[in-house]
């Protein structure tokens, strides 16, 4: 047996390793197109650079603090010199940080996914942690210069010049420089416009204007103090760091200028976890519920986005807020937070400052949770179905649609002597709303699921009752007639049986309000779901309308759908009389006409109550309108056959 | 049984001037129903388009609006089979009818929904062993006619092995748990149900919880099988520290009985089946810490009587019962123990052990 055949694992050719093949310009492809937002992200690159190599130089040099830093960005630009050649403009970045030796050179800036920023002090300390952050600068630049002297005692400066076709050259210079960096860009022929001395200075004061330090800013060689224009500001929760009213002036001030919005209110709120710290302005239009947030995040105090999202709970949605946070990650691009544990927890105790504050409003400061209350009301129903503390002081105040219009809780209780009584869908509430108001009965429209939870959970912190109600409901309440009523209906009952048994309703007659409606078509939410199967069974295979007749037959029996004729209103009672015609008076012929009649009640009160007509429903209705049309031009009209259909007020 | 393609028919549609009126409010409520958080609310918004529509006869609004109730009703742990299967039934009848014209019902969408509304049907024990055999024929053969793949098939096929098959054969809940979340097919987990929001971290697979596109953002206080596992870890939590934190069970347990008694009756079945012995043994540790602590209204039927303190030990001793006759049911139609005997064991686990069947 040979010995050579014996492991697979050392068998066949001879193997060779081999490195991967970067090609940067396919990375920079990849970077401009699919990492970052776009080229504004060069200025927030070098800013973060400069950054970093301050942090660093505070951990190495313990005479230096991170205040003693300094960022100087400078626009140099486009020229032509003697010997005509055209010099494109470009932007420097300098900082006093730790700056790079050689060896460290060539490890660092030339190897992609290297980071500097690894190693003497802990990861967190710093910004950018994916050593890619230069290569955004041939997003608008052909070549970068880098010329960095080191803090290390005797270190000598290098200059390192990178081009986007992927390859460097490094030398090392004879020059007494102060230990930091400088990055210059020269600008690419179709990148220029990333280059304009204004676009430069806005984008470094966003991204850099609140960091520890001095950033400037510097455009041509006058100016005082060379023409540096200091971009720093210091932040709103700095300059109105309590819920005072002159702080919140303030505030509200400083908002209406950096965002160009005026807010309705705004206080600080924090977070250890993440260690975040900001303002939260209270937005002045109703918004709705989304995920999507526009709150601007500064992290180790330099801008990340202007809509980062995930930092609030849910039912937060109705601020805006302005944060800085130490604790939290950003992810590859830097345009976004990283969605970890740390966001988690930051969310939630960013949630109970925001509660906290809206407690402290509930018990001290009624008007101002009004008028929140007055714009927001949504969120602050989610936030009262979460908290029992916050739904027991707040509820009261919270504004609900009613079949009395907009009332304010406090207000339905009265009326309703703390029986609060609720529709739990926009078609039950548009169907009982007549009804309802007519009878001075207060409904609330609890189409949200947040409303109806909260009102569910209102008896657990007041002293109240709570019940769905549906018309059904309603019209099971109506007044029944008196003997000698009932009797001068029942013929009109049976025609009116007759009538709707083909259409499932039965028919009822009672005394209810309004008196001028004459009939009400009511139907459980039950009925309602069995007549939508009925209509899928007619259309569905039989093996499907099979399944769905064994559901139908398992459920159980609900009452059907009524019509409930109203014995208050004159026609009815006309109806009845007409009904009542004896035969030998023609009471056949007028028992059809009554006929026809209860079929147009019956379609005019499905649209009253606005529901939707089927096929059948509208020929009945053309059928009926024809007939008492014929009826009417044969003179045999409802109530003026033999005048038994006298009108009387009295029943 | 093989799927049967019928002839187009049904009477020719003449306008009627409610029609406009229908389609006026569709045009407005489809937009705010899109918009909606997926929840109990959008489902019941999405049942109310699905009349309108019908009002209006208007093919495109009528598959649109079930679509959406399909989507409102399987997307956030609703699960709500009487609501999906009516809907479903519908669409792959208009679908039948005539393929080519079917109002944007198209096979995908089939494809997508007939496992979830089959899921639903093996929830309700109202309907045949059968019917569910001849459904999943059915659907095999669909399958193969749109030219999809056997991964169509799979999920469904477990789960109904799972119900409805021999008991000495069937796999324990855990080897099918761990089947399932090593499947290839991206909407078992979905098909699972109950147990999909164990799995959620668990399986490694691309967006499982966008239907179609969009990430849903459901309200957990609509899940009625996410109310019961916490029914059953604040159970477990107030024993492990002694019934005597009355306060903490007074607090913990009424929020969530009241979900489990406004969603439970809205339930499939079989979610019902995870809900009551959950409910009976919070109720039976309230009854044990002080019921006159709690304020929770019972609803009728479960020792409610006016505006007297609820009787918690006939509320459980109700719940319990209730859950004794599902479970019976679902034996009967299943033509095996596994309901009764999954039932025994939650009881005796339901303080020491979280399990989802």
């Amino acid at each position: 047996m040979s010995d050579t055949a014996a492991d697979p694992a050392t068998a066949g050719p001879a193997s060779s390793d081999h490195r991967f093949q970067v090609d940067l310009r396919g990375v920079i492809e990849l970077l401009s197109e699919h990492l970052y937002s776009g080229p504004r992200v060069v200025v927030r690159e070098l800013l973060q650079n400069g950054v970093d190599a301050l942090t660093a130089r505070t951990a190495k040099d313990e005479d230096f603090k991170l205040s003693d830093g300094r960022v100087t960005l400078e626009l140099l630009p486009a020229r032509t010199t003697e010997d005509g050649t055209n010099h494109p403009p470009t932007l420097s970045v300098r900082d006093n940080g730790v700056g790079l030796t050689e060896p460290e050179v060539h490890e660092f800036l030339a190897k992609i996914g290297r980071s500097a920023k690894r190693g003497d002090i802990q990861e967190d300390t710093f910004i950018g942690r994916f050593g890619i952050g230069l290569l955004a600068g041939f997003l608008v630049a052909e070549e970068i210069v880098a010329i960095t002297r080191s803090v290390e005692p005797d270190a000598r400066p290098v200059e390192w010049r990178g081009r986007a076709d992927g390859t460097y050259t490094v030398r090392t210079l004879n020059a007494d420089l102060a230990p930091g960096t400088q990055v210059f860009l020269r600008a690419r022929e179709d990148r220029l416009e990333h280059f304009e001395p204004e676009t430069v200075r806005e984008r470094a004061a966003s991204y850099g204007s609140l960091l520890p330090f001095p950033v400037t800013f510097k455009h041509g060689r006058s100016g005082p103090d060379g023409g540096e224009e200091p971009l720093n500001e210091v932040p709103p929760w700095e300059q109105f760091p309590t819920d005072s009213p002159a702080d919140r002036e303030g505030l509200l001030e400083w908002a209406e200028a950096a965002l160009g919005k005026k807010f309705l209110d705004a206080f600080p709120v924090t977070s250890d976890a993440g260690k975040v710290r900001g303002v939260a302005l209270v937005r002045p239009e109703s918004t709705v519920r989304s995920r999507t947030g526009d709150h601007r995040v500064y992290l180790k105090r330099m801008l990340l986005s202007e809509k980062a999202d995930g930092l609030l709970p849910d039912w937060a949605f109705f601020v805006t807020c302005v944060l800085n946070a130490d604790g939290l990650h950003p992810t590859a691009s830097r345009e976004e937070l990283r969605d970890d544990a740390e966001l988690a927890e930051a969310r939630d105790e960013l949630g109970m400052s925001l509660r906290r504050t809206l407690l402290r409003w509930a018990a001290k400061d009624r008007d101002r949770l009004h008028r929140l209350i007055d714009v927001h009301y949504r969120a602050v129903k989610r936030l009262a179905v979460e908290d029992e503390e916050f739904r027991k002081l707040a509820a009261d105040w919270l504004p609900f649609e009613t079949t009395a219009g907009r009332l304010r809780l406090e207000e339905i209780r009265k009326r309703s002597d703390d029986r609060l009584r609720f529709a739990s869908t926009m078609d039950q509430f548009r169907q009982l709303a007549p009804v309802a108001s007519a009878q001075g009965m207060v409904v609330v429209n609890a189409c949200y699921t947040d409303e109806q939870e909260l009102l569910e959970t209102l008896p657990d912190v007041l002293p109240v009752t709570t019940e769905k109600v549906t018309a059904a409901d309603l019209s099971e309440d109506f007044t029944e007639l008196e003997d000698d009523a009932w009797d001068a209906a029942s013929t009109l009952l049976n025609v009116a049986s007759d009538a709707l048994t083909p259409l499932d309703c039965t028919p009822d007659v009672r005394r209810f309000e309004p008196k001028t409606l004459p009939a009400l078509y009511a139907i459980g939410e039950e009925a309602s779901f069995l007549r939508d199967m009925e209509r899928s069974k007619e259309q569905a295979n039989e093996l499907w309308g099979g399944l769905l007749n064994e559901m139908q037959k398992a459920r159980p029996q609900v009452e059907g759908p009524r019509l409930c004729l109203n014995w208050s209103h004159p026609l009815i009672r006309n109806l009845a009389a007409t009904a009542a015609t004896p035969d030998d008076r023609g009471g056949a012929v007028a028992r059809g006409t009554v006929r026809t009649a209860v079929e147009l009640l019956y379609v005019q009160s499905l649209m009253l109550g606005h529901y939707p007509l089927g096929e059948a429903e509208f020929e009945l209705f053309g059928d009926s309108l024809l007939g008492l049309i014929a009826a009417a031009v044969d003179g045999r009209g409802v109530g003026r056959a033999d005048g038994a259909g006298k009108e009387s007020d009295d029943g | 049984m093989a799927a049967a393609w019928a002839e187009p028919t049904g009477p020719a549609k003449r306008a009627t001037m409610g029609d406009a009126v229908a389609r006026e409010r569709l045009r407005r409520l489809f937009p705010e129903l899109e918009a909606r958080p997926h929840d109990l609310g959008r489902m019941l918004g999405w049942a109310e388009a699905v009349r309108l529509a019908d009002a209006g006869d208007a093919r495109d609004d009528q598959v649109r609006a079930r679509i959406g109730l399909l989507d409102a009703a399987t997307g956030a742990g609703l699960n709500r089979a009487d609501r999906v299967l009516p809907a479903f039934a519908w669409l792959l009848a208009e679908y039948d009818r005539d393929p080519a014209r079917a109002g944007g019902v198209s096979a995908a969408t089939l494809v997508r929904f007939y496992p979830l509304a089959l899921w639903g049907a093996m929830m309700d024990p109202a309907v045949f062993r059968g019917r569910l055999i001849d459904l999943t024929n059915d659907f095999a053969a669909r399958v193969k006619l749109w030219g999809r793949g056997d991964d169509d098939l799979t999920g469904i096929r477990l789960l109904l092995v799972h119900h409805l098959g021999r008991e000495s054969r069937l796999p324990t809940a855990d080897r099918l748990v761990h089947r399932l979340a090593t499947a290839a097919d991206r909407r078992i987990p979905q098909l699972a149900g109950p147990w999909a929001f164990r799995l959620a971290k668990a399986v490694p697979v691309p967006k499982l919880w966008e239907i179609p596109d969009r990430p849903l953002r459901a309200s957990a206080y609509e899940m009625p099988h996410d109310v019961a596992a916490r029914l059953r870890r604040a159970v477990r939590e107030a024993c492990s520290r002694g019934v005597g934190r009355k306060r903490d069970v007074a607090n913990t347990l009424p929020p969530l009985l009241r979900r489990a008694f406004r969603l439970g009756p809205h339930a499939p079945v079989g979610i019902r089946l995870e809900l009551w012995p959950a409910a009976a043994a919070a109720c039976e540790v309230l009854e044990a810490a002080d019921p006159r602590a709690v304020r929770l209204r019972l609803p009728p039927g479960l020792g409610a009587q006016g505006d007297q303190p609820a009787d918690f030990s006939v509320a459980a001793a109700a719940l319990s019962a209730e859950a004794d006759r599902l479970a019976a049911a679902f034996d009967r139609r299943n033509g095996n123990g596994l309901a009764s005997a999954r039932l025994r064991r939650d009881r005796a686990f339901v303080l020491g052990r979280d399990y989802h069947w």
